[in-house]
């Protein structure tokens, strides 16, 4: 058992292994590994397998609550009764999640349980999994974090905080699911002293410069109320409208539920969905009310800067920078936040 | 490329200005290092902002059918486009199904050497790290805080490219030169020969390797100037032909199909794999039907304006042999 | 817990083909499970979505009234994948229902005012389910006048025409049935249903204005509405939009920040002239 400090606990770097074979006891842990093109939470038996030094996963983690693709409930024709599926779940820890990951996963919080009615399949898995954060030293040049209200150390989503100190960690258990980690490990630590503190805050005030503020959000946001913006046709033009954006996305949550039929039984499943698709929002009757790519990619931006803001008090964007990386022509959510801002 | 890159803005700009287009897509700079994105100028002052470079790797064809569909003066429109050896392969086969007319385009031409491939040049430094690029004939040389790392082009080119044998464009109203010579590749496409010699076990592996990681983004598709359906059977509803989830099965329809689709149409500009975020090589199975074309009907997409499309017409000299007799 | 996503068995009790075309069919269904009837709490302005294993859910607006107990009515115009499916199914077929989702019309607000039903085509279902409501014995004395105009295309694409033709003779409801083009027999209005409004011209002191019918309809009625006093937030309106989930979460059927499902379907036009014209 790790005792509570009030400055947090200081784990050697070379007790790391210690610390995940006994997490192990009690956990399944996914954590950062790495692939041939870049790294991807894969399951962590031992600390080797782990790439703490790293930038960002390529997928967001979202996939661990809200899969692309989850049955719902099956069926056979036999008795016309639809049976619940349940996710099997088992005591799983999210091991060295990056901050902007952890408030993404709070925004989805908010889609999937605040929101009534709670939705059971996410609630299931996201009850049995904990999350440890692991904050950004060195963030890379697509990450903007700090101009939407995230940061390198930002705590929001996490259970336990982790601070790279040279050659040692710093631990902090933010919530009571923190601390219940804490009584199940098994690791020599010491209590931090407020010179581990000064280092840390050092290293979070060098890694907040690192990352650009590039733009007055507010001023952005202030735009938008503007429905009709006369920018978006010019911004929609080089957009191709598929969906990588929103399936890098780590607050995007658009999902669609289909049936599958094989013989006589069958199964209904819900899929992960894109606003960016035609079809989304096609009519049985044909009508389509936003029939073009400039009217879904407002329907994105607006999405995450104007509608959650009034939905759900939150802007549904955590900076993360997947999109900007991934888009096949280049768009870059940064560039698109600039011109609308500058807009006269 | 400094030279090709001043030929078009100054071209561009005088197009615009002399009201000869309304309209013309080119690349600009991306935000990205080793990135470009293809941008819309109609202004002699916006020219000023197109570039050139090894990175200019998007098929801009694939806007065309796009804006013509939403063109409200289609005769008086006319629209301005960059095309590589490639892209005009494109903007041919486009024309042949009726997407648009020739006299609606005003094509400048590059001769092309070849694209450079910006995510294997990424996969070998730091790309966090990546503070310039700079560009000569022959090398692309990477600034990092780390120093600099000179990578050779023809090391790093594009996969389509190393084997393209029309890098000078088939169809243009004015050709820019730039100062390499125009790729001419000596050798073959070896992919799809040297799939096939793997054993079947292999064969379906590598399948379901490749095919396993799609996450139904549908960027390959929304890539390819050729899918220009107004609702991909993918996605339709009525009928649904397939499932929407990840599963195998659904995704090797998607794809299967997506492919067959490309028969005879396919110029192998690799959009669909560039386009592809968990890199996906797709060109295995674009190249198999490019090779079968030719091998039946010896069409080659997009060269010769004037040539039918061999599936879109009927031949008495068309093979049968794909025809099985029952037993 | 209890999970939103799954549907209630009910079985298809009785079908009655509404129109000439053939294409629009009341369904009427009822609860397999009594716990499942009586935990189904509803009031007019509501909707399920009405779902069939093995080919998926449609959102239909519920077109009984809470008064009319044991058994749901829902009127289905044959159109995508579900709706057709539906059309095909015969009495005794077991299919689920999901709901009572969204919102309802403002009965807090009619309460001692009156009542303007205006209606076209195939939209009457949820208003159906009000004007039963309110006529109901229980409930009639707390509302005022009650006066619903309903039309159509023809005299064939009426919906209920026997309940029409009953509350016609009615006294304690002014009730106007149009059609755009009448046949031989037909004896009553002929005209579209904005214009039979402005003839009629119901008072707009103390009235809410109930509204639903296809886009022309109301494009044209808002304006007559207003020329008759009415103010946007007397006026109330059910939107249709694509929907998979009905619970505000699969995120298609949003006008700017409301979810049609879980915020609407009923808005007032107030409410909708804050949100983007994008419906």
């Amino acid at each position: 058992m790790v005792k509570r400090e009030r400055l947090g606990v200081i784990l050697s770097e070379s007790r790391l292994p210690e610390l995940i074979a006994s997490l192990t006891e009690t956990y399944r842990i996914f954590g950062p590994s790495k692939k041939d093109d870049g790294e991807s939470f894969a399951a962590i038996h031992k600390s080797e397998e782990l790439a703490l030094d790293y930038g960002n996963t390529k997928m967001s983690p979202k996939g661990f609550f809200f899969p692309q693709t989850e049955s719902l409930m099956w069926y056979d024709s036999a008795d016309k009764k639809a049976k619940q599926d349940k996710p099997e779940v088992q005591p799983t820890l999210l091991f060295g999640l990056r901050p902007c990951d952890a408030l993404a996963i709070s925004y989805l919080d908010k889609v999937f349980l605040s929101n009534e009615p709670q939705d059971p399949y996410y609630r299931q898995r996201r009850e049995a999994t904990k999350i440890v954060c692991l904050a950004c030293n060195s963030p890379s040049p697509t990450c903007f974090c700090t101009t939407v209200g995230c940061g390198p150390d930002s705590e929001k989503g996490a259970d336990i905080m982790m601070y790279k100190l040279n050659d040692r960690y710093l631990m902090k258990a933010l919530t009571p699911g923190g601390e219940e980690i804490f009584t199940n490990i098994d690791v020599e630590t010491e209590p931090a002293t407020s010179q581990d503190i000064v280092e840390k805050d050092d290293l979070v005030n060098k890694a907040c410069q690192m990352v650009k503020r590039f733009v007055d959000i507010d001023e952005f946001k202030e735009k938008l109320n503007n429905f009709q913006g006369p920018w978006w046709e010019k911004l929609a033009q080089k957009c191709l409208g598929c969906g990588i954006c929103t399936y890098f996305c780590p607050t995007c949550h658009c999902f669609d539920v289909t049936d599958e039929v094989v013989k006589q039984s069958g199964r209904r499943v819900r899929t992960w969905d894109s606003c960016m698709y035609p079809l989304f929002t096609l009519h049985a009757s044909g009508h389509n009310p936003r029939p073009g790519i400039k009217e879904r990619m407002r329907q994105r931006i607006m999405h995450k800067f104007n509608y959650a803001v009034e939905y759900y008090g939150e802007t549904f964007c955590v900076g993360c920078g997947r999109c900007i990386i991934h888009c096949p022509v280049n768009i870059d959510i940064r560039q698109i936040i600039m011109d609308i801002a500058e807009e006269r | 490329m400094k030279r090709a890159e001043h030929e078009i803005r100054s071209n561009v700009g005088k197009l615009l200005k002399q009201k000869k287009i309304d309209v013309f897509i080119g690349y600009e700079k991306g935000t990205l290092p080793l990135r470009t994105s293809p941008c819309f100028v109609s202004s002699e002052k916006e020219a000023r902002k197109l570039i050139w470079n090894s990175f200019c790797t998007n098929n801009l064809a694939v806007y065309l059918p796009h804006i013509m569909s939403r063109v409200k003066n289609k005769r008086s429109t006319r629209v301005g486009i960059i095309c590589k050896g490639c892209d005009s392969r494109s903007l041919v086969e486009l024309i042949k199904e009726k997407q648009l007319t020739r006299d609606q385009i005003y094509i400048i031409g590059i001769s092309c050497s070849g694209m450079v491939d910006y995510k294997r040049i990424l996969s070998q430094v730091n790309s966090d790290e990546v503070i310039g690029v700079d560009e000569t004939a022959d090398e692309i040389t990477v600034r990092s805080k780390e120093g600099e790392r000179v990578f050779s082009k023809e090391e790093n080119l594009c996969e389509p490219c190393r084997t393209c044998k029309h890098a000078v464009p088939t169809v243009y109203d004015m050709l820019i030169r730039t100062a390499q010579q125009p790729r001419q590749a000596t050798t073959s496409d070896s992919t799809v020969h040297d799939f096939l010699m793997k054993p079947r076990e292999e064969r379906w592996q590598i399948l379901e390797q490749e095919l396993g990681q799609c996450i139904r983004c549908y960027a390959c598709r929304n890539a390819c100037p050729n899918c220009y359906c107004k609702e991909c059977f993918a996605e339709q509803t009525k009928p649904r032909w397939f499932g929407v989830t990840t599963d195998l099965t659904d995704i090797i329809f998607y794809h299967t199909i997506r492919i067959f689709h490309q028969a005879g149409r396919c110029v192998d500009c690799g959009a669909c794999v560039r386009a592809c975020p968990m890199n996906i090589n797709l060109r295995l199975f674009t190249r198999m039907l490019v090779d079968e074309v030719k091998e039946r009907f010896g069409y080659e997409p997009g060269v010769a304006p004037e040539e039918l499309q061999p599936l879109a017409t009927y031949s008495a000299k068309d093979k049968q042999d794909f025809m099985i007799e029952p037993e | 817990m209890k999970n939103p996503y799954m549907p209630i068995p009910v079985r298809i009790d009785n079908i009655n083909i509404e129109n000439d075309a053939r294409d629009i069919k009341t369904f009427r269904l009822v609860f397999l499970n009594k716990e499942d009837a009586d935990a189904f709490n509803f009031m007019p302005g509501q909707f399920a979505e009405l779902s069939i294993l093995g080919v998926g859910e449609c959102p239909i607006g519920i077109a009984s009234s809470p008064t009319e107990k044991g058994y749901l009515l829902f009127t289905v115009k044959r159109t995508g994948v579900v709706t057709t499916k539906l059309h095909h199914a015969e009495i005794g077929d077991i299919i689920g229902v999901r709901g009572p989702l969204g919102n309802t019309y403002p009965f807090e607000k009619m309460r001692n005012s009156n009542v303007l039903i205006v209606s076209g085509g195939f939209a009457f279902t949820t208003l159906r389910a009000t004007v039963k409501y309110i006529l109901d014995s229980a409930n009639r004395f707390n509302y005022r006048d009650l006066t619903v105009i309903y039309g159509a295309r023809t005299p064939g694409e009426l919906l209920y025409k026997s309940e029409l033709w009953a509350w016609e003779k009615r006294n304690d409801l002014a009730m106007q049935v149009t059609v755009d083009k009448g046949d031989k027999s037909w004896s009553r209005y002929e005209g579209f249903v904005p214009a039979v409004l402005k003839k009629i011209a119901p008072a707009a002191k103390q009235t809410i204005a109930l509204v639903c019918g296809p886009p022309i309809m109301i494009k044209f009625t808002l304006p007559v509405l207003k020329e008759l006093g009415f103010s946007d937030d007397s006026i109330f309106l059910s939107l249709e939009m694509r929907m998979k989930c009905g619970i505000g979460k699969c995120g298609r059927c949003n006008i700017g920040h409301k979810y049609v499902c879980k915020d609407g379907p009923v808005f007032s036009s107030a409410e909708l002239q804050k949100l983007p014209q994008e419906y």
